[in-house]
Parts: C-alpha cells; structure tokens; sequence
C-alpha cells in the first residue's frame, strides 16, 4: 500500500519533470527563436530597463556602434553609446511610457542617418524599460538627395534653350521680323536650342533606359575593328572640318562579346567627344591592349585635357569641365554618363587618363 | 527718357545674354554684357550701373553672392537688381528679396514683362531725377 503510493507519486513526479522538461525546452526555443529573429535583422536592436542599462542589442546595434555585447551589457546607456539624441529619446519614452520615432544623425564612430524608433516596454503595468530599433537610412536619404538634385538640373538643363527659344519668338513677334539683319540669326538661334533640347531628350530617355535593370544586353561575338570603322565614317566630316585626323590601330582580328549596338554608343559617344574637344589640326587615336581576362580599349585625343580637379566627377550626369564650351558645341553633359553606365551593364570598368594642355586618354574595358 | 540708362547684363548663356541686350538696345539703354560672377563683380566695382540683370546660377561667383555685393555697396545703392533664373522655388525668391533684389522673373520668363518691369524701374529713376533737380 504505502510502497503503491510512493510508486504513484514517483510517477506523478516524473511526469511533472517531463512536463517541465518540455516547457523548458519550449521556452528555450522561444528564446533561440527569438534571438535567431534579433540577429538576423538588419536594424539595430536595443533594450535597456528603466535606469537605462542595457538588457540587450543585437549584432547589428553592435555593428553601428562599433561595441560588444561583452562590454555593453548592464551599463548605463550613455557609457556605451555617448548619443545624446538617442538617450534624449529613451528617457522620454521612459517618461511619457509612449512610442517615439525620430530621425537622428549620427557623427560617430561614422556619419550616418538613422531612423530610431523607440517604445516602452511594461512590466505589470509600469514601464520598465525601452526598446530601441534603429534603421540606417543613410542610403535612403542619399538617393533621394541625388534624385532631387537630377530632377533640379534636368529642369535647369531644358530651360535654359527654352527661354533663348521663347525669347527669341517674341522678339521676332514684336517687331524683329522686320530687322533684315538680325532675323534669319534670330531663327537660327531657335532652331539649334529646339535640336539641343531634342537632343537633351534623348539622351534623358537612353540614361534612364540603361539604368532600369530591366535592359537585357543582346550578347554577340564581333569583331570590333569594323565597328569602330563603322563609327567613324559617322565622324568622317566633322572631323574634316576641324582637320582632325582619326588612326585606329585595332588588330582586325579582335573580337568582343558584348551587345554591339550599345558599345556602338559607347564608341559614339567617346569618339564625338574626342573629336569635338580636339585642337584644330588634332588627332584621335584608338587602340587596343590585351588581358588574359579582358580587352582595354583606348581612345586617345590630342586636346586641351580635363584639370585634375575635373577628373574624379567626369562620369558624373551633368558634370561639364566647361559648360559654355559644352553647351555651344551642343553637349548635354550627359555623354559620358551613358557610356559609364553601358559599360558596367558589361561589368567592365571606364576611366581616363589626362594631361592638361596634351590630351585625353579615355578607356573602357570588356570582360573576355 | 529723360537721362541715359545704363544696364549690365550678367548671364553666362551667351544666347539669352544676347536676347536681353538686343531688346534692350532697341529701347535706348546703354548695355553692357558679362558672362560670368568674376567679371561681373570686376565691372561693378568699378562702375556705377542704374539697372543688373543678374542670372543666379552663374561659373565661379554665384549670383546670390552678386546681389548681396551690390547691395552692400554703397555706390551701388540706387541700383535696381532684376534676377532672371532657373530657379524657381520659392525660397530661392525670398533669399534673393532679402538680399535686395527688385523683382525676380524665372525662365523660361516673358520678354514683354521683362521689358516692362525695367521700363518701369526706368520712370521711377526719371521721377527721382526730376524732384532731384527741381
């Protein structure tokens, strides 16, 4: 009887340990859970009780801050993190026991912008700490400041001939018709800023169509020599008017694997530049060199060369080393753009090379 | 007119500098045209102009920093600002009034309307001259 009882009991017991076993291992698994969802998020999480020592942060928190979980937990939040912005916040969400979200920037241990969301966490109905998400939006904001900037130049780029071609209308409307002299000027001066805007647009439409990653590059084998000839001939009378001699020393059997069509725009693009910005009597000059993984080639101008300071922002949309000089030769400042972009559709590289009052040298390469 | 006009251009489009001058010629001011902040800068130091034409979006000196240099000048304090820009956001007009600029007109802008605010500065600078010398 009293050997059956301690055997119930023993079972009972045990059963009691399983359960417990079980709700253990399901609390650990919550835990790992949860601490499986906190390391892998890509904002930076923090907690800190309600004297603002730090309960827990995440690697990401450890990552921005440039600390470790080892040195920050249990400290005083501004021990580990000396941002008076962020501490502001906790200790209002601490106070107020409300949800606080706020831009801050960070100067330290790098500049960054961060989205700090932060909101209370209670403990039978006090607040008893806080929790900290921290988005890094730096990116975000530096995108949008490089959108604005391009829709501010684009509008700048397009009224710029639309006031000389309105103005110049109404001159003519208001009496200039009649000015013998000046009128056949005046309409010619229309003419080139409704080409240059047309031409503004299509270089607008080409950018945006390489930068959507929807383009599919239509790769082929060719050689590229024809194609440069082809190119050429395009330039053979600009060239002739400025006495601009253009020598290509490509090996007729180099061959490329790329889409023809765009690296047609891309030796379009360099050679006009490379023409256009040339001396009188200048040359041109392109050629190749060969590498086990890749094909450099170069197209070499005997022109007045980019300042040194010009050089680092040359790719740059809109960025002209000389604006006036651009504009009258009928640049849209975004010649260059379009050739960089291509070329890194083709994961090869651009860049140049210049000597001031010598010349150009601008490169592009293709992967082999 | 009663005195003569003169107006410096500051514009670095060469095509729409040689708009404003044109039209302006035809309306008897003595014009005189620069292209870009450094020259403008130069000329009104050295001289005394009744009416700028000032483009902000200038190479080198901005205009902002022009208007504000006209203003701070007292040789130049009777000299009427006109800005003619690109810019058309509306604090881009209140930092160019707070600078001192008379009227502001953004591009693409009306050649009839720029004509006339200038006509109008013109005859207020001619009633001035008049109780002046009277």
């Amino acid at each position: 009887m009293f050997n059956s009882g301690l055997k119930k009991k023993n079972i009972e017991l045990n059963s009691a340990l399983e359960l417990l076993k079980e709700r253990i291992s399901v609390l650990e698994n919550e835990n790992n859970r949860a601490h499986a969802i906190l390391d892998s998020m890509v904002e930076g999480v923090i907690a800190v009780d309600k004297d603002t020592r730090v309960l827990s942060l995440n690697p990401t928190a450890e990552k921005i801050f440039n600390t470790t979980r080892e040195n920050a937990l249990a400290r005083i939040f501004l021990e580990v993190f000396p941002n008076n912005d962020i501490a502001e916040v906790i200790a209002l969400v601490l106070n107020k026991g409300k949800f606080v979200s706020r831009e801050l920037s960070l100067v330290w241990p790098v500049q960054r912008v961060f989205q700090v969301n932060a909101s209370p966490i209670f403990e039978s109905g006090a607040v008893n700490g806080c929790l900290l998400v921290i988005h890094d939006i730096t990116e975000i904001r530096r995108l949008e400041t490089m959108r604005r900037d391009f829709v501010a130049n684009v509008s700048h780029e397009l009224k710029t001939p639309l006031t000389s071609i309105k103005g110049f209308v109404e001159t003519l409307l208001e009496g200039a018709l009649d000015d013998k002299e000046n009128s056949v000027t005046f309409l010619k001066i229309i003419n080139n800023h409704a080409e240059r805007l047309n031409t503004l647009i299509n270089d607008l439409l080409d950018l945006s169509h390489i930068e959507s990653k929807e383009i599919i590059l239509k790769k082929d084998k060719f050689a590229l020599s024809s194609l440069v000839d082809e190119v050429i001939l395009g330039f053979r009378s600009q060239a002739k008017k400025k006495g601009v001699e253009i020598k290509t020393e490509l090996p007729h059997a180099l061959e490329v694997i790329a889409d023809r069509s765009k690296i047609e725009q891309v030796l379009t693009n360099l050679i006009n530049n490379a023409v256009k910005y040339n001396k009188e009597k200048g040359s041109v000059r392109i050629y190749s060199e060969q590498f086990p993984d890749k094909t450099k080639i170069i197209i070499e101008d005997s022109g007045s060369g980019i300042p040194p300071k010009d050089i680092p922002r040359i790719f740059e949309r809109f960025y002209r080393v000389d604006k006036a000089r651009s504009r009258e030769l009928g640049g849209t400042g975004l010649g260059l753009s379009i050739v960089k972009h291509i070329i890194e559709l083709h994961s090869g590289f651009v860049g140049v090379e210049s000597t001031e009052g010598l010349g150009s040298k601008f490169w592009f390469t293709i992967p082999r | 007119m009663t005195t003569e006009k003169r107006v410096i251009i500051v514009e670095d489009d060469k095509d729409i500098n040689d708009l404003i001058a044109y039209n302006l010629r035809k309306e008897g001011f003595v014009v005189e045209q620069v292209f870009d902040g450094s020259d403008a800068r130069k000329r009104l130091a050295e001289e005394v102009f009744n009416i700028v034409i000032l483009d902000i979006m200038l190479p080198g000196i901005d205009g902002f920093d022009i208007c504000r240099e006209i203003k701070e000048n007292p040789k130049q304090a009777r000299t009427f600002i006109v800005v003619v820009s690109a810019k058309c956001r509306q604090q881009d007009k209140l930092y160019a009034h707070l600078l001192g600029a008379d009227c502001y007109l953004t591009k693409p802008f009306s050649l009839l309307i720029l004509l006339s605010a200038v006509k109008e500065i013109s005859a207020n600078l001619d009633k001035e001259f008049l109780v002046k010398n009277a």
